[in-house]
C-alpha cells in the first residue's frame, strides 16, 4: 500500500548546494581565471621539467599488446568461439591477410599480454564495461547514446549487451526466430509496458521502437515524435472535407490545438487500457 | 564545506590522482588510456569525493549528465580477490558512492569443480526535470512544484551454482528489482491562461508527474548437460511482480472554477510462469542443430481508480463544485488477464565448405490471452448541471494468434577478404480478436462497443551486405535492409456503422502497412604509418506508413527519413598523446499530412540535430598524465507555432568540457583532480532550462 503522497512533491537535498553555490557564483570569475591559470602553470611546469617514454593510447585499446590471434582465445573460451559462426557479427569475419585483426581482438583489443598473462586483470577490453568497442563500428549508436534523452550505457548503467548478443545468434536479443520475443529485450526493465491490457494498443505488437528510439533521441522519453505526428503517422486517414483533420469519424483538429494525443484526457493509456477501447484512461 | 574546499585545495597542491571518470560527455572514461600491463596488484580500492555547482536549471543538469548537483563522496569502486587456494577463489566488488545514491556490493565464492554462490546488491539514481511546456507568445510556464524528481532502481540477489564433474549443471537464482519514486510525464495538464483569442485557446504545458512504485521476485532454475554430442537443458523461472503507480494531472492551474486535479492509480499484481527446454547437437564444426520449447503463463490482477479532485490523490467527492464537462474517471477498477504462450523452436547452422555458412531457422508461437475489468465509471452528463452519475462498467477481451517466423541467413567467404552476407525473414500471424464493452444495469447488460478482429499480419525483412577488407588496415562495410510489414483486419462484428457521421471507432482500421528501406556504409581505415585511425559512417533510413480506414481509400500516413553522417578519427601523433574525435550530424524527419490538412496545427517534426567530442591524452611526465574532452551538441529544430498549437521542436545548445589530471604517487598509489564545465542554452522553453554547472571532483586509487 502506498503511503499517502503529500500534495506537493517534497523539496530535498538543498542546503548543501545553495550554500555552495552562493559561495561559488561570488567569485565564479575569479575562482576561474585561478583555476585556469593554475591548471596552466601545473600542465606547463609538469611537462617542460620532465621527459617521458611512456606511450598513452586510446580507448579502447591495451597499449604495449600485439595481435594474437582468434585461435589463442579458443584455448579458454571454448564455448564463446564454438558458436560464434552462429552470430550476426560473424559477418564481419573474412578469409584473407586481415583476418588477425578481425577476430576476436577487433573487439577485445589485441591480446598478446593477455595470453601470456595467463587472463591477467586488465590485459584484455571488456565491452560490457565500456561501449566505446561497439562505437567503433555503431557511429550513429553513439551520436544516440549523447543526445538529452538516452539510456545510461555511457554512464554505465546498462550495457549493450543488456539487449545486444555479439557471440551467438541474432545481435538483437529477442524477436526473429529467437525464443524470446520482439519486446521482451524491453519488457526486462519496463515491465509494466507489458500490460496484459484488456484494450491494448496494437502499435505495442509492431514492436516499441515503432514509437521509441531504444538509444536515445532529442525528444522526451526517447519519443521518435515529440507532437502529435507519433499517432498521425498511422491515424491519419485519408480526409474528405478540407481544413480539419478527422480521425475514426470524428473531427479532432480542436483537439490538436492543445497539443499531444496523449494528454490530459483524451489517449493517455499509450500502452494498452483496462477500462476504454479508446485508450482514453 | 570549509572541509570539502580544504580537501580539494589540499588536492591540487599536491597534484592529485586520476582514475575511471565521467567526461564531459557523460562518458565513463577508461583506465586503459594509461599504459596498463599485466599487474602485480590485483586488489584496488577507488576513493572519490566531489561536488557539482549549478547556476539555472539544476533539475535539467540532473537528469541531462545522470548526476546529482550536490556534494557525492565515498568508494568509487572496490576490487577485492584474495589468493586463498588453487580451487577456491572470492572476489568481492564494491562501490558506495552517497549523493550519488550509486552503490554496488557483490561477492563471489568459487570452489573449483564444485560451484559457486554469488550474491549482490546494486542501486543508482536518475534524476528527471518535473517540468511542463512553455508557450512563448505570453512567456507562460509553471513552476507547480520542486522539479526535482528520481527514480531510484536497484536490485538483491543470490545465487547458487552447482558445478560437479559429469554432473549437470545447476544453477538457482533469485532477484530482487525495485523501482521506485517520481518522474515527470509527457502528458501534460491543460491550461487557458494562454492568452489566445477564441475558444481554441487551451493549450496542455501544466506539469504533470508519475509516482512509481515496482517490485518484481524472479526465481529461477536452470539445468545444463551435455551427453556426448548434445547439450540439453531445462529451465523454470516464476516471476511475481506488484505495480503501484499513479499518474498526477493538475488541470487549468490558477483560473478560478477550473482550478482541479486528478489522479488515477493503477494497481496490477501479476504471476509469471515459465518452462523452457532446449537441446542443441554438435554433429562436428560442420553441423549443429537445436531446438527449442516454452511455455508461459501469465496471471495479473488489477485495481486503481481516476479521481478528480481539490489536490493530488483526492478522496473521491460526488459533489466536487470544479468539475468539469469531461471529467470522467473511474472507481474501484477490479479483473485481471490469463496469458498462455507456446514458443517453439528450431534451428541449424550448416557448414557445407569453410567458405559457406547457411542458417535456416524456424519460429512457432500459439498465444491467448483473456482480460477483463470491472469497475464504476463516474460520468458528467454533456448537458445539464456538472452533477456526477455512476455507470458500472464491464470490458472483456479475448485475443490469440498463431504466428510463424522463418528466417535463412547464408555467408559466403571464399573471396578472399570478402565476407558477402544476405538474409531473409519471413513472418505470417493469424490474429483472432474479440473486444466487448459493457454497461452493466440491474439484471442487464448493454453493449457499449463491441468488435471482433481477424487479421492477416504478414513481415518480410531482408539484409544483404558485404565486408571488404582491401589491404591490411582498411574495411569497408556496406549494408542494405529492407522490412515490409503488412496488417490487414477484417471486423465480422462490429457496434459502430464506418460510414456516415458518428465515431466510427473501435473497428475502423483496414490496412496498415509499414516498408521500411535502411542503407549504411561504413570505412575503416588505419594508414600504414601515422598511428592514425578514421572511421567515416553514413546511414540513410526511410519508412512510408500507408494506412486505409474503413470505406476510405489508401492513404500514406507518413513519410520518415533519416540521414546520418558520422566520422570519428584517432590519433596518436606522440607516443605520450593521443587525440580522439567524433562529429556526428542528424537530419531526420516525420512528414505527415496533417500539416496541409490543418497547417501549423501539427508541424512536421524534425529531429535534426549535430554533435561533436574531441578527446585529447597527454602525459605529462612519467606519472603525471592529462586528460581533456570537449563536447558540443546544437539542435535547432524549433518553430513556434503557439498560435495554432503548441511547439515541441527542440532548440538546445550544449558546451561541456572536462579536464582531468592523474597522478601515480607511489607504484599503488594513483589519484585524479577533474574538473567540468557545462552549459546549456533552450530558447524552446525560454531559458527556463538553461544551466552552467562547475564539476570538482578527486579520487585517490590504492592497489594492493
Amino acid at each position: 500500500m502506498r503511503s499517502q503522497r503529500s500534495a506537493v512533491p517534497v523539496k530535498i537535498r538543498r542546503v548543501w548546494h545553495s550554500r555552495l553555490t552562493r559561495w561559488f557564483h561570488g567569485r565564479r570569475e575569479k575562482l576561474g581565471w585561478a583555476a585556469g591559470a593554475g591548471a596552466a602553470l601545473t600542465v606547463i611546469l609538469i611537462s617542460c621539467t620532465s621527459t617521458s617514454t611512456r606511450t598513452l593510447v586510446a580507448p579502447p585499446s591495451i597499449a604495449g599488446a600485439e595481435f594474437a590471434g582468434s585461435e589463442s582465445c579458443e584455448t579458454c573460451h571454448e564455448a564463446i568461439t564454438r558458436d560464434f559462426h552462429t552470430a550476426t557479427h560473424a559477418r564481419l569475419k573474412a578469409q584473407g591477410d586481415s583476418e588477425k585483426e578481425i577476430g576476436c581482438e577487433s573487439c577485445h583489443g589485441p591480446g598478446s599480454l593477455h595470453v601470456s598473462s595467463g587472463g591477467g586483470a586488465r590485459t584484455i577490453v571488456n565491452p560490457r564495461k565500456s561501449p566505446e568497442t561497439c562505437f567503433q563500428c555503431h557511429l550513429d549508436v553513439r551520436a544516440q547514446f549523447t543526445l538529452p534523452h538516452h539510456h545510461p550505457v555511457l554512464e554505465g548503467k546498462m550495457s549493450c549487451t543488456d539487449c545486444h548478443d555479439p557471440h551467438k545468434g541474432s545481435a538483437m536479443k529477442g524477436g526473429g526466430t529467437e525464443v524470446a520475443g520482439t519486446n521482451e529485450t524491453c519488457f526486462q526493465c519496463h515491465s509494466v509496458q507489458r500490460g496484459p491490457f484488456v484494450f491494448e494498443h496494437e502499435a505495442l505488437r509492431q514492436g516499441c521502437n515503432t514509437c521509441h528510439q531504444p538509444h536515445g533521441s532529442v525528444n522526451q522519453r526517447m519519443l521518435t515524435e515529440r507532437n502529435a505526428t507519433l499517432c498521425l503517422k498511422c491515424h491519419f486517414q485519408q480526409q474528405t472535407a478540407s481544413g480539419a483533420i478527422v480521425i475514426g469519424g470524428r473531427d479532432h483538429t480542436g483537439s490538436l490545438t492543445r497539443g499531444t494525443c496523449w494528454s490530459a484526457g483524451c489517449h493517455e493509456a499509450v500502452h494498452g487500457s483496462q477500462i476504454s477501447s479508446s485508450l482514453r484512461f | 564545506m570549509k572541509q570539502l574546499l580544504a580537501i580539494a585545495a589540499s588536492l591540487i597542491v599536491l597534484q592529485l590522482p586520476v582514475s575511471a571518470g565521467v567526461d564531459s560527455n557523460g562518458t565513463k572514461t577508461s583506465e586503459t588510456t594509461e599504459e596498463d600491463t599485466p599487474e602485480e596488484y590485483t586488489n584496488w580500492i577507488t576513493l572519490g569525493i566531489g561536488g557539482v555547482s549549478v547556476e539555472g536549471d539544476a533539475p535539467q543538469f540532473q537528469h541531462r549528465h545522470r548526476m546529482n548537483e550536490d556534494s557525492f563522496w565515498g568508494i568509487e569502486e572496490l576490487h577485492w580477490e584474495p589468493s586463498i587456494n588453487k580451487d577456491v577463489t572470492l572476489k568481492l566488488d564494491g562501490r558506495a558512492m552517497a549523493g550519488a545514491e550509486d552503490y554496488l556490493a557483490s561477492i563471489e565464492l568459487a570452489y573449483r569443480n564444485v560451484g559457486y554462490i554469488k550474491a549482490g546488491y546494486r542501486k543508482f539514481r536518475s534524476w528527471y526535470d518535473g517540468h511542463g511546456g512553455y508557450f512563448p507568445p505570453n512567456d507562460l510556464f509553471f513552476e507547480l512544484y520542486d522539479n526535482e524528481f528520481a527514480i531510484d532502481r536497484g536490485s538483491i540477489w543470490f545465487e547458487l551454482g552447482l558445478r560437479l564433474p559429469k554432473w549437470p549443471e545447476i544453477t538457482f537464482r533469485y532477484e530482487r528489482q525495485w523501482r521506485d519514486g517520481q518522474k515527470d510525464s509527457t502528458s501534460w495538464g491543460d491550461t487557458g491562461l494562454t492568452g489566445v483569442p477564441g475558444s481554441n485557446n487551451l493549450r496542455n504545458i501544466v506539469p504533470t508527474f508519475l509516482d512509481i512504485d515496482e517490485t518484481r521476485d524472479i526465481f529461477t532454475i536452470d539445468l545444463k548437460h551435455t551427453i556426448t554430442k548434445t547439450e540439453v537443458g531445462l529451465g523454470l523461472r516464476f516471476e511475481k511482480q506488484e505495480n503501484d503507480n499513479s499518474r498526477n494531472v493538475h488541470r487549468r492551474p490558477g483560473e478560478p472554477s477550473q482550478d482541479r486535479y486528478f489522479t488515477q492509480n493503477d494497481r496490477i499484481s501479476a504471476d509469471l510462469f515459465s518452462v523452457h527446454f532446449y537441446q542443441t547437437t554438435r554433429l562436428g564444426p560442420e553441423l549443429q542443430f537445436s531446438t527449442a520449447y516454452m511455455f508461459t503463463t501469465l496471471e495479473s490482477e488489477i485495481g486503481g481508480d481516476r479521481i478528480y479532485g481539490i489536490s493530488y490523490e483526492p478522496v473521491f467527492d460526488p459533489v466536487y463544485a470544479r468539475r468539469q464537462r469531461r471529467d470522467e474517471g473511474f472507481l474501484n477498477i477490479l479483473g485481471g488477464s490469463q496469458l498462455d504462450q507456446h514458443v517453439a523452436t528450431l534451428n541449424f547452422a550448416w557448414r557445407p565448405s569453410k567458405d559457406w555458412v547457411v542458417i535456416p531457422s524456424f519460429r512457432y508461437e500459439h498465444n491467448e490471452l483473456d482480460s477483463f475489468s470491472d469497475s464504476i465509471e463516474t460520468v458528467v452528463p454533456p448537458t445539464g448541471p456538472l452533477v456526477v452519475t455512476f455507470e458500472p462498467l464491464e470490458a472483456l477481451s479475448e485475443r490469440s494468434f498463431d504466428a510463424i517466423t522463418e528466417s535463412l541467413e547464408v555467408r559466403y567467404t571464399g573471396l578472399k577478404n570478402w565476407n558477402f552476407y544476405a538474409k531473409g525473414e519471413w513472418m505470417q500471424e493469424q490474429l483472432d480478436q474479440l473486444e466487448r464493452d459493457f454497461e452493466l444495469e440491474e439484471e442487464t447488460a448493454s453493449l457499449l462497443i463491441g468488435r471482433d478482429t481477424e487479421g492477416d499480419i504478414n513481415t518480410q525483412k531482408y539484409v544483404v551486405g558485404a565486408n571488404w577488407y582491401p589491404q591490411p588496415g582498411v574495411n569497408v562495410a556496406t549494408q542494405y535492409y529492407k522490412k515490409i510489414h503488412e496488417n490487414h483486419y477484417d471486423h465480422p462484428f462490429d457496434t459502430t456503422p464506418n460510414i456516415g457521421v458518428g465515431d466510427r471507432y473501435p473497428a475502423f482500421l483496414r490496412d496498415h502497412d509499414f516498408n521500411v528501406d535502411d542503407f549504411n556504409v561504413r570505412v575503416t581505415w588505419r594508414p600504414k604509418k601515422g598511428n592514425i585511425t578514421f572511421v567515416t559512417r553514413y546511414d540513410f533510413q526511410m519508412a512510408t506508413i500507408d494506412t486505409r480506414g474503413d470505406f476510405l481509400s489508401t492513404v500514406e500516413s507518413a513519410d520518415i527519413t533519416a540521414h546520418i553522417l558520422s566520422e570519428s578519427i584517432t590519433w596518436n601523433p606522440l607516443p605520450r598523446l593521443f587525440v580522439q574525435g567524433a562529429l556526428h550530424y542528424v537530419r531526420n524527419q516525420t512528414d505527415t499530412p496533417a500539416d496541409q490538412q490543418v497547417g501549423a496545427i501539427v508541424q512536421d517534426m524534425k529531429n535534426n540535430y549535430w554533435n561533436g567530442t574531441v578527446t585529447a591524452g597527454y602525459a605529462l611526465g612519467d606519472k603525471t598524465d592529462l586528460q581533456v574532452n570537449y563536447f558540443y551538441y546544437r539542435a535547432d529544430n524549433f518553430e513556434d507555432n503557439s498560435a495554432s498549437s503548441v511547439p515541441y521542436g527542440s532548440d538546445a545548445e550544449e558546451h561541456a568540457i572536462t579536464a582531468t589530471l592523474s597522478h601515480e604517487f607511489t607504484k599503488n598509489i594513483r589519484g585524479t583532480l577533474r574538473y567540468g564545465f557545462f552549459n546549456n542554452r533552450s530558447d524552446a522553453y525560454g531559458g527556463r532550462h538553461n544551466y552552467d554547472a562547475h564539476l570538482f571532483a578527486t579520487s585517490l586509487q590504492y592497489r594492493y
